[in-house]
């Protein structure tokens, strides 16, 4: 059952074995698991509720970013350096997603190990991937979703002699019809909306649109009791002055990487560490434009079936960065967001316009090191704080300049940088320009959809948030289910991994719950 | 930690300066040269005043230049379509479009002009926007920043401009959201759409 703003005619009180806060892929996941194990099941969302069957997902990205993301579209940190893009739908952002699918590299499990995290090995996660990657119809892309932009960037990395991959996708039935981060019209895309909403849902789960949870309670012994929250009216995302409490034996937290730091922090749970809302990381996203000589139309078709992992990993000579520490893949932005990225006003960025059909361009997720802070104003507002810094910005450089060299390679005749000036890189002997190019904010628009590590997991109760078993350290019986849980970046597009320990939380509440 | 400008340290920032600018603009007797009109159709914005929004519809003037047989920034009332767009949002965003158009507006008296922006010719609103966008003061690059940005973003979100940047359009239907921000719903009031 899933109720809605327009049936909410009254305030709301519930008695639940479990409330589950957000519908993404940590909430999700674990509202299905615990709801097929018999315990009643209280999901909470603060977005709406938008399908495909009612024609919500209209493909145009002022209705969909208003619909589906946690900011409009607008949100941006507090330098505005970096726009951030988050859900807030139910299914949250893979209703945005481009469907990649990585597992979490061992590398990185047995990184997170030493850092205090028991039970999330690749050997641990990998029968819950091997589900995941099932249930979800996730498989190498083939050579039909390959638009021309993919195949371009194959023949520019060939040309570099990088070895390329076809990316897993999790999709059935695809259309091309390019729309992804609008939210897929056609349920080809497997988000949690056509996946594990409806299996929580058919397994007696019950799901609140429009219902953003104001704070977790506690009971007289510090342990979780249930949350606070408001009815929104759709219509102007304000509360609608209808509210909710609901008393539960337990409350998982899976709001986002963005957004359950600012629950904690609203709600004034325990904080004995200082580490609530510290160690942001969000995956910032360098990107540059590239004129080809023929039409690419990057909008169509999926955006990433290819890229490559040849520089996943950083590498140093001692304390000394060399290159590398980020995935790099082929772009896709629809004509508003090429409009918004490409440099210049007037008739300067009229004549990019006239020649969007033939623009291209790459992309890359930087695993960032040198992480922000998310912190409230005196409204309780959240304000996230954060710049590209120190190895980060090295390592975005690099990103840049790998970004030039495979477009080049590919045959583009102009590389354009997105910077201010909107500064232009001709043939390889300019591309050392990318060592200057001011990426302050204000000059330089990054996006960030992959939020992780400021509810840490770890051992240490003073120096991390939550345990291995998901349980907060400070407050009994509230478990974080998302990628705030991460202590680093998974190195990769997190969906998946953050789906694969959902499924151990979801071990841990049931034991808890007996 | 803190790192660069916070919000609240954008908005204070871009208010204080924009009192200090606009003292400037009453000393040099200027202010009540500011043109109070407002984009035809527009008389009740949402969020911001009529002269805000004249500002705004003055720079996405010069933000896009149309494609022959396209719809000007007004046509496709690009400024009221922001102003809406503000009405959704929590109150920070607001804040700091409405600081960023106050330096915009009196940020040429910086430059030793005698009038605002909305009173240059466009040659000279051209080149204070140029001046804005490579300025090494990080406040006045952030405000054009962003207006730029919701400018571009509010006109080629009209479908009207597909056709000429070669973009074939969508594969279903329009659907307006309950809380649209789409040219067909600005004239009427906010919270209106059906339930
Ligand atoms: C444009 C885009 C493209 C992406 N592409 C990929 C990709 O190709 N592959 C990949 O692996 N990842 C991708 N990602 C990232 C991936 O989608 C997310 O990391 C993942 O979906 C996050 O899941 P989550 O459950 O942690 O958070 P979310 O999906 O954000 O879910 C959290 C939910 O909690 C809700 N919420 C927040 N606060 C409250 C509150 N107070 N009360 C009630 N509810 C609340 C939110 O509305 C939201 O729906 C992409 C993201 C974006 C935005």
């Amino acid at each position: 059952m899933i109720l809605e703003y327009t049936g909410v005619t009254a305030d709301r009180h519930e008695r639940v074995d479990v409330v589950v806060i957000g519908s993404g892929c940590g909430g999700a996941t674990v509202a299905k698991e615990l709801a097929a194990a018999g315990h009643s099941v209280l999901i909470l969302e603060r977005g709406g509720y938008y399908t495909s069957g009612r024609g919500d997902l209209d493909q145009r990205a002022d209705d969909m970013l208003a619909r589906i993301d946690g900011g409009r579209g607008l949100d941006t940190t507090t330098n505005g350096q970096i726009g951030l893009l988050y859900g807030n739908c139910v299914g949250g952002a893979s209703v945005h997603y481009w469907a990649d699918s990585w597992r979490i590299p061992a590398d990185r499990c047995a990184r997170y190990a030493t850092l205090g995290v028991e039970g999330h090995e690749d050997s641990d996660l990998a029968p819950h991937y091997a589900r995941i990657e099932r249930d979800l119809n996730v498989h190498p892309a083939p050579p039909e979703y390959y638009n021309r932009m993919n195949l371009l960037f194959d023949q520019g990395a060939g040309r570099l002699g990088w070895h390329v991959e076809p990316v897993p996708q999790a999709r059935k039935g695809c259309l091309k019809s390019g729309h992804c981060y609008q939210g897929c019209s056609f349920d080809a895309k497997q988000s949690q909306l056509v996946t594990h909403i409806p299996d929580a849902l058919a397994a007696g789960a019950v799901l609140f649109a429009d219902c953003r949870v104001d704070a977790i309670t506690t009971d007289a012994g510090g342990r979780a009791s249930g949350v606070r929250a408001s009815f929104l009216d759709r219509r102007s995302g304000r509360p609608s002055g209808h509210t909710l409490v609901a008393e539960s034996r337990c409350v998982v937290l899976a709001a986002g990487g963005y957004g359950s730091a600012v629950i904690w922090l609203r709600s004034r749970l325990p904080n004995g560490s200082g580490q609530v809302g510290k160690n942001l990381y969000c995956n910032p996203v360098p990107y540059l434009h590239a004129i080809f000589p023929d039409v690419v139309e990057q909008w169509s078709n999926i955006p990433t079936a290819t890229g490559t992992s040849d520089f996943r990993l950083a590498r140093y000579d001692g304390d000394r960065y060399l290159e590398g520490g980020y995935l790099l893949h082929p772009n896709q932005l629809q004509p508003e967001l090429l409009a918004v990225t490409l440099p210049g006003f007037g008739i300067e960025h009229r004549r990019l316009m006239d020649v969007l059909p033939r623009m291209g361009g790459a992309v890359a997720w930087i695993d960032d090191e040198m992480p922000g802070e998310i912190t409230l104003d005196r409204r309780g507002r959240p304000l996230y704080h954060y710049e590209i810094r120190g190895v980060d910005e090295l390592k975005t450089r690099d990103a840049m300049k790998k970004q030039a060299l495979v477009l080049l390679a590919a045959g583009a005749t102009e590389v354009i940088i997105p910077d201010t000036p909107g500064t232009r890189i001709r043939d390889q002997h300019e591309i050392a320009r990318l060592d200057d190019v001011d990426i302050a904010n204000g000059a330089f628009l990054f996006g960030a959809p992959h939020p992780a590590g400021s509810l840490r997991m770890g051992a240490d109760a003073r120096t991390s948030v939550v345990r291995s078993t998901h349980e907060a350290h400070e407050v009994p019986g509230l478990f974080v289910a998302d990628p705030s849980a991460f202590p680093l970046p998974p190195s990769v597009d997190p969906s998946l991994g953050i789906m694969a320990w959902s499924y151990v939380a979801a071990n841990a509440v049931r034991a808890h719950l007996g | 930690m803190v790192v660069g400008l916070s919000r609240r340290g954008f908005l204070q920032a871009g208010l204080l300066t924009s009192g200090a600018l606009l003292g400037a603009a009453v000393l040099a007797g200027c202010v009540r040269s500011i043109p109070d009109t407002e984009p035809p159709g527009d008389a009740y914005p949402d969020v911001l005043s009529r002269r805000e929004l004249a500002i705004l519809a003055a720079l996405a003037d010069r933000v896009i230049t149309p494609a022959a047989g396209t719809p000007t920034a007004r046509d496709a009332r690009v400024a009221r379509r922001i102003d809406r767009e503000l009405a959704f949002n929590d109150g920070s965003l607001a804040g700091d479009v409405r600081a960023a158009l106050t330096l915009i507006e009196y940020g040429p008296f910086l430059d030793f002009h005698l009038r605002p922006f909305t009173r240059l010719s466009p040659a000279e609103q051209d080149t204070f926007l140029h001046t804005c966008a490579e300025s090494g003061w990080t406040l006045r690059r952030n405000a054009f920043g962003g207006l730029r940005f919701l400018c571009l973003f509010f006109y080629y979100t009209d479908d009207r401009t597909w056709r000429s940047i070669g973009y074939g359009g969508t594969m279903v239907d329009r659907k307006l959201p309950e809380a649209a921000n789409a040219r067909e719903v600005l004239d009427q009031p906010l919270g209106s759409a059906r339930a």
